[in-house]
């Protein structure tokens, strides 16, 4: 055996149990034949090929598997729903630090964050014009706006809260298991993107967000962030009602990011109580049935082949 | 059966003439699709189970070839009728644009002529 064979030996592991005992020397016997033909580079690219379909298995999100398809319809539209809030986010302030009595000098506020903000539009953008560049972008985005968060000094207005739901949206592209394959997916991501735009916009006018002065600002995007969760919670129930159960679970999950950045910024920008208690038990209801059918997934692909 | 894709169309080409076994695959398919195809096992592997768990291949059989275990594929009586249709398709697309081409005056063979 070659020190190649080893390496794969060890990657298989990434495999479950059940289905290495089933499938292993299988696929072993056919990394052994092809090796030879593979240089360091494309050697590579097998190895994490088998690492990520091999994790893919073990949590339950193949293309195959329920979660694994609700992640694929759901990356796009949570790309497109990431650039509709990047494009409103520096309307609430970010741009605009001078009203607050602030200097408005160079800084987080009036150059990083609206900087961050266009990568996840350009990102978002060539994500929906080249799918197969998803993954890729999503990472580049997401990459960034960590960074920005951890390696930036502290600014005055802090790290907006905001970015955590655009990271949040972008997660379904890094972890699904294959790119939208047709142009129909495009189109609903975009109307997806606009429905969240609209809404924000809505919601932006509606909240009065020049008239808060002093207590403006970040607090008012988190007033309209329910908005969108109310708009994305009656697109999933259209779709779940007319029986399109992957893509109105998808919209669920992307719709949980809306409800939960108002819930951790509790105190004076609290959001106010525009989500019915009906709403949030919509949403767990997919959310628990969701987890319910992952579950399920998870417990059969440890134990038999699909 | 949702959308056919390209890797999924030529594994079920591959498999039209014959079992085949994983790497037996990968060569086949790198043939068929002129070297632009190059399935890597772990998706190998990924759509070989997804195709048998909706019954459009199935296991013919193994050996053990040198120490290797190899576990052949061939088509189902479904996964048949999913290829044929779907080649019908593909050629049919493919039959209409060169008309069209050749309806414009731009047949392949001017087109090809003109880029080199």
């Amino acid at each position: 055996m070659t020190g190649g064979s080893d390496r794969f030996d060890s990657l298989i592991g990434a495999y479950p149990k059940a289905y290495r005992e089933q499938r292993g020397e299988e696929i072993l016997g056919t990394l052994r034949e092809d090796a030879p033909t593979l240089g360091t580079y494309e050697s590579l690219r097998v190895g994490i090929d088998i690492v990520a379909q091999g994790l893919r298995m073990r949590l339950g999100i193949a293309p195959d598997q329920l979660m694994g398809r609700v992640l694929v319809a759901a990356a796009l539209p949570g790309m497109m729903m990431a650039a509709a809030a990047a494009m409103v986010m520096p309307l609430f302030g970010h741009v605009l630090p001078d009203y607050r009595g602030l200097p408005g000098s160079w800084g987080p506020a009036t150059a990083v964050w609206p900087g961050l903000c266009g990568i996840w539009i350009l990102g978002s953008l060539v994500a929906l014009v080249f799918p197969r560049r998803l993954r890729l972008m999503a990472a580049v985005c997401i990459a960034v706006t960590v960074l920005a968060n951890f390696l930036l000094p502290p600014a005055y207005f802090g790290f907006p809260s905001g970015f955590w739901l655009l990271v949040w949206l972008a997660v379904p592209s890094l972890l699904a298991p294959r790119t939208p394959p047709r142009w129909s997916h495009r189109g609903f991501a975009v109307l997806t993107g606009g429905l969240v735009l609209g809404a924000l916009v809505i919601a932006a006018v509606r909240t009065q967000w020049y008239s808060s002065g002093a207590s403006g600002s970040y607090g008012d995007i988190v007033r309209c962030v329910p908005y969108v969760a109310v708009t994305l919670i009656v697109l999933s129930a259209t779709l779940l009602v007319t029986r399109r159960w992957v893509t109105g679970s998808a919209i669920a999950l992307l719709a949980t990011p809306w409800l939960l950045l108002p819930a951790a910024n509790t105190g004076p920008f609290t959001a106010p109580t525009t989500i019915t208690p009906l709403a949030v038990a919509a949403v767990c209801a997919i959310a628990v049935g969701l987890l319910g059918v992952w579950a399920a997934d998870l417990w059969k692909s440890h134990r038999t082949l699909p | 059966m949702d959308e056919v894709r390209e890797p999924t169309f030529l594994m079920l080409a591959a498999l039209a003439e014959g079992p085949r076994h994983g790497y037996g695959l990968i060569q086949d398919v790198e043939r068929l699709s002129n070297g632009k195809t190059k399935l890597r096992p772990g998706t190998l592997y990924a759509t070989l189970d997804r195709l048998t768990s909706k019954g459009l291949i199935e296991t013919s059989g193994e050996e053990v070839v040198e120490g290797r275990l190899r576990r052949y594929y061939r088509l189902t009586s479904a996964g048949t009728a999913v290829l044929e249709s779907e080649s019908k398709q593909r050629l049919m697309v493919a039959t209409e644009a060169l008309r069209r081409l050749r309806v414009s005056g731009a047949t392949p063979g001017r087109l090809a002529g003109g880029l080199s």
